[in-house]
């Protein structure tokens, strides 16, 4: 049976076009959201979406489309194939690839995951009773289960086929309006999907941080928490996009071969690991994935680029399409050797940070940045806790925090929550110097 | 849309039949289409369709949601039944159940008319027009290393019924603009700008954002900002803000915090709580010239709608009055909550998400002193026409805005621009500080970004210029 991104690309070769992709992503998701210990909503979708990418005589359009039903795609072909044509050439273009791919196989797909149902409600309750156990008053969060499938055809005669399914809970407690403390637990299996241990830690965070005080503006030496440091190098990896690079919209512009970062931070893309959060076969051009050097031992090694971003830049697609901007699929950040349980000993003095939201910058082109540090915040000293603190916000420059990194923990955790949307498995991180501000009028 | 109001009915009633106390629908037939220009040439033309339907149920007290876009008959029915299912079993979590506020069922059709068509600007002539603009800025004689400017036109059509006997179709027309320039000086470095312009209705909007003398002035300051500034002062300074400044602590200090949703908690998790406690209300949080309304109901602005996404009709609402909390923004759970009617505020980005408590167009409302005026009292200061960075606590709280167009304010003289100067402040201190409040009300565009999954929204932030007495202005880096 001819199937419906089959039949489109039928239509729009018949039509004319000279070059096309059509990818279709068919997915289910469920959730459960909560709040003060209960359900708030579950929510359940089911999609259909066809992206089409066509060119003629080096017009583009790109689009994505949601009304999939037969009755609609006459006019969706129709509408391609006015827009493509009435185009202007643009110098982006790129031809759509072709060539004998070797592509990765033995993709393992836990397809249970999408059939789920009233279970999240049992794995939320989990949750929040090991918050309540661990000293919490109340929990909020999500848990969103789901899976999917992407079917892709491309005027090259490419015909492919992936799935993908993940679990990932983002759990927060409260053990006061103003202790609070967050933590993930993000897997491609039901094995490795761990809703008590989530709840437990963000509990004793939240218990931790009781009775806060007041932070004193200066420079610290900060140790982070996995999730705080997968906001950042979240951001970090993202600002690789050759799209992003080539707008300047990134303080990684221009920076191929310098040193940006210290000798320990080294930061990959790689889709290629199985059972990743971001496990990737090809990309959205057909392009069969890579492990890609972002980052290697403070150097910049490597932008991520499509067929497009490459042409400009004079190098190779990595895989990473996006057909107009590439973006990272499951970024890893290479641990060090430090024991967790010595890194508060290694850090000696300083700030212990868990979580941190709202990354803004005042020039992406410099990597001038704040975000504010949220849920626990320790004041260390000889390698304990004296006291939590509050108020605090990152007030710093992208590469300076790189070129600061001292040491890496030796343990890596898959990070997918809302600040961070690509997959991100980073250890902690002892950082040196950090700028830390805080409000006038506490 | 006669079909989908037919299927709309049949989901009523199935969704009832298996034991749902309220149901509700909503169909989006939604499309956008937009070029971009990167670096003066067509990076590719671009469109989105969506079209597909969104459902709420509430099964013994627990609010369940379901999406799909794909409308066969058994496709429907099998997310109809999952959407009950998951409701049913979230209720057996719950200590108390979910209820909504008793609303009027309105059956009526509202829009947004274009008084000039997007359509017939062809879209020739829409890349012209980009082009040109680029043109008119790289012909200053500045050095624009690099330009990113997209345009896109949207158009949202809902129908909504629910069980009450709500049915409300509507269509809203929006074109916008993002551009992004960075200007670079061999000696000084770089420095950025993001602009963004949206409104709903025709092209009689594009042309009314006045582009090409806006970038052009754009350009001209990121020049004398990189090439002329000089360190702000580091420490307690009076400060003037310009409108766009206003505009955003209005939005994140004002607006956010007073959205029910965050007050009971319900985003505790992602977007946060809020410094407001339901108690709040009459709560002194500014000084008495300070009053902040939520106005959807603004015609030709980018949040406006005249019904929500729960069919409540929208009405203008004072978050501040005279410098104290005077409202929240609801929408039927957390009114319901609260003991109060609904007052409008549930929006959803699409027909695959569940409409929340959200803004819409949130400013200052206006004073009646001239920006002269509110210089002229000032020493020594800063005055802050516009900013890049910015963020604020989950509670909404402690909050950073860093000024991009910024100059000295020395004995009521504008004078020096100055670099970067950052304004770190709390809430209470910042809305407390205002002594004065100008009369030239402007807005800005802005897509304001809530819920998970992350819903964003076209909202305007918008105010007059104020004068803030005595607050700590420090600089990056």
């Amino acid at each position: 049976m001819v199937e419906l991104h089959e039949k489109v690309l039928k239509m729009l070769t018949d039509r004319g076009v000279e070059e096309a992709i059509v990818i279709l992503y068919s997915t289910g998701k469920d959730s459960v959201r909560y709040a003060n210990n209960e359900p708030t909503i579950s929510v359940s979708e089911k999609i259909d979406t066809l992206t089409i990418y066509s060119s003629i005589k080096e017009r583009s359009f790109i689009g994505s489309f949601e009304n999939v039903s037969e009755n609609f795609l006459e006019r969706i072909v129709d509408d391609v194939v006015t827009i493509t044509k009435n185009s202007p050439p643009t110098p982006y273009y790129a031809p759509v690839p072709k060539g004998f791919f070797s592509y990765r196989v033995g993709k393992k797909v836990e397809r249970k995951l999408s059939r789920l149902d009233e279970r999240l409600v049992s794995h939320v309750s989990d949750a929040v009773k090991a918050s309540r156990e661990a000293g919490a008053e109340r929990s909020a969060g999500i848990l969103y289960s789901s899976h999917g499938e992407e079917k892709l055809v491309s005027s090259t005669g490419l015909n492919l086929q992936e799935e993908f399914a993940a679990i990932t809970l983002n759990h927060r407690a409260f053990a006061s309006p103003e202790a609070t403390g967050q933590w993930v637990s993000c897997s491609t299996s039901l094995e490795g999907f761990n809703p008590y241990e989530a709840g437990r830690k963000a509990g004793e965070i939240a218990r931790m941080s009781l009775n806060p005080v007041l932070i004193e503006e200066g420079v610290y030496d900060v140790y982070m928490e996995p999730l705080i440091f997968a906001n950042i190098m979240n951001e970090v990896a993202g600002f690789a996009s050759g799209f992003l690079v080539q707008i300047e919209m990134s303080f990684l512009t221009g920076k191929i071969g310098e040193k940006i970062g210290s000798e320990k931070i080294t930061v990959v893309d790689d889709p290629t690991i199985p059972g990743g959060l971001g496990e990737k076969v090809f990309d959205d051009e057909g392009i069969p994935t890579q492990r890609t050097v972002i980052i290697e031992n403070g150097v910049l090694r490597n932008y991520l680029h499509n067929s497009r971003t490459a042409k400009v830049a004079g190098a190779s697609s990595t895989g990473n399409a996006g057909i107009i901007s590439p973006h990272p699929w499951n970024i890893v950040v290479e641990p060090g050797n430090v024991k967790e349980e010595n890194m508060m000993q290694k850090l000696g003095k300083g700030l212990y940070l868990t979580n941190s939201w709202y990354q803004r910058y005042q020039n992406y082109r410099t990597g001038d940045f704040s975000t504010i540090v949220r849920d626990g915040a320790f004041y260390v000293e000889d390698g304990e806790i004296k006291h939590p603190v509050k108020g605090c916000r990152i007030s710093d420059n992208l590469q300076r925090i790189l070129s600061n990194i001292e040491e890496l923990s030796d343990k890596l955790y898959p990070i997918k929550w809302w600040e961070v949307e690509v997959p991100t498995y980073v250890p902690a991180a002892i950082i040196r110097n950090v700028k830390i501000t805080r409000a006038f009028g506490y | 849309m006669e079909e989908i109001a037919e299927l709309s009915k049949k989901v009523l009633d199935y969704a009832v039949a298996a034991g749902a106390s309220y149901v509700e629908t909503r169909f989006h037939n939604d499309f956008e289409r937009g070029v971009a220009l990167k670096n003066g040439e067509v990076e590719a033309v671009e469109a989105n369709y969506e079209m597909g339907l969104g459902l709420r149920v509430l099964v013994n007290g627990g609010l369940g949601f379901a999406s799909t876009n794909i409308l066969k008959p058994e496709n429907v029915t099998r997310i109809v039944d999952k959407a009950v299912k998951m409701a049913r079993a979230s209720s057996s979590l719950k200590s108390g159940r979910t209820v909504f506020s008793e609303e009027e069922a309105y059956s009526l059709d509202w829009r947004v008319s274009e008084k000039k068509r997007l359509e017939d600007w062809s879209f020739n002539d829409k890349i012209a027009f980009l082009k040109s603009l680029d043109e008119t800025i790289m012909n200053l004689g500045i050095n624009v290393s690099s330009r990113y400017i997209a345009y896109s036109e949207g158009k949202t059509e809902r129908l909504y019924r629910n069980t009450e006997g709500a049915l409300i179709s509507s269509l809203v027309p929006r074109p916008s603009l993002f551009a992004l320039i960075t200007v670079a000086d061999s000696s000084k470095g770089i420095m950025q700008r993001t602009l963004q312009f949206g409104g709903s209705g025709g092209l009689e909007i594009v042309e009314s954002w006045r582009l090409n003398e806006k970038l052009v002035n754009e350009v001209k300051t990121l020049h004398k900002m990189l090439t002329e500034s000089i360190k702000p002062p580091d420490g307690v300074v009076d400060v003037v803000v310009g409108s766009e400044v206003t505009g955003i602590i209005s939005h994140e200090a004002s607006g956010h915090p007073g959205e029910a949703d965050r007050i009971l908690g319900r985003e505790g998790a992602q977007a946060g709580e809020s410094y407001l406690k339901i108690s709040d209300l009459n709560r002194r949080i500014g000084s008495e010239v300070v009053n902040v309304v939520d106005d959807p109901t603004i015609p030709g602005s980018y949040g406006f709608y005249l019904f929500d996404d729960e069919g409540v009709k929208a009405r203008r609402k004072y978050l501040i009055k005279e410098g104290r909390i005077y409202e929240f923004l609801t929408n039927r759970e957390t009114a319901a909550s609260l003991r109060v009617k609904s007052n409008g505020s549930a929006r959803a980005s699409g027909y695959d998400v569940e409409p929340i408590v959200r803004m819409s167009n949130t400013y200052v409302l206006p004073g009646e002193h001239s920006v002269e005026e509110l210089l002229s009292d000032v020493a020594e200061g800063v005055y802050v026409k516009s900013f890049m960075e910015w963020n604020i606590d989950d509670k909404r709280w402690n909050q950073r805005y860093v000024g991009l167009e910024a100059y000295m304010i020395e004995n009521g003289k504008v004078t020096k621009p100055v670099r970067s100067p950052v304004i770190e402040i709390t809430t209470e201190k910042l809305f407390s500080s205002v002594d004065a409040v100008g009369k030239d009300l402007d807005f800005t565009a802005a897509t304001c970004g809530k819920g998970d999954p992350m819903q964003g929204i076209p909202v305007y932030t918008g105010g007059p210029s104020l004068r803030i007495r005595g607050i700590r202005v420090g600089s990056v880096g």
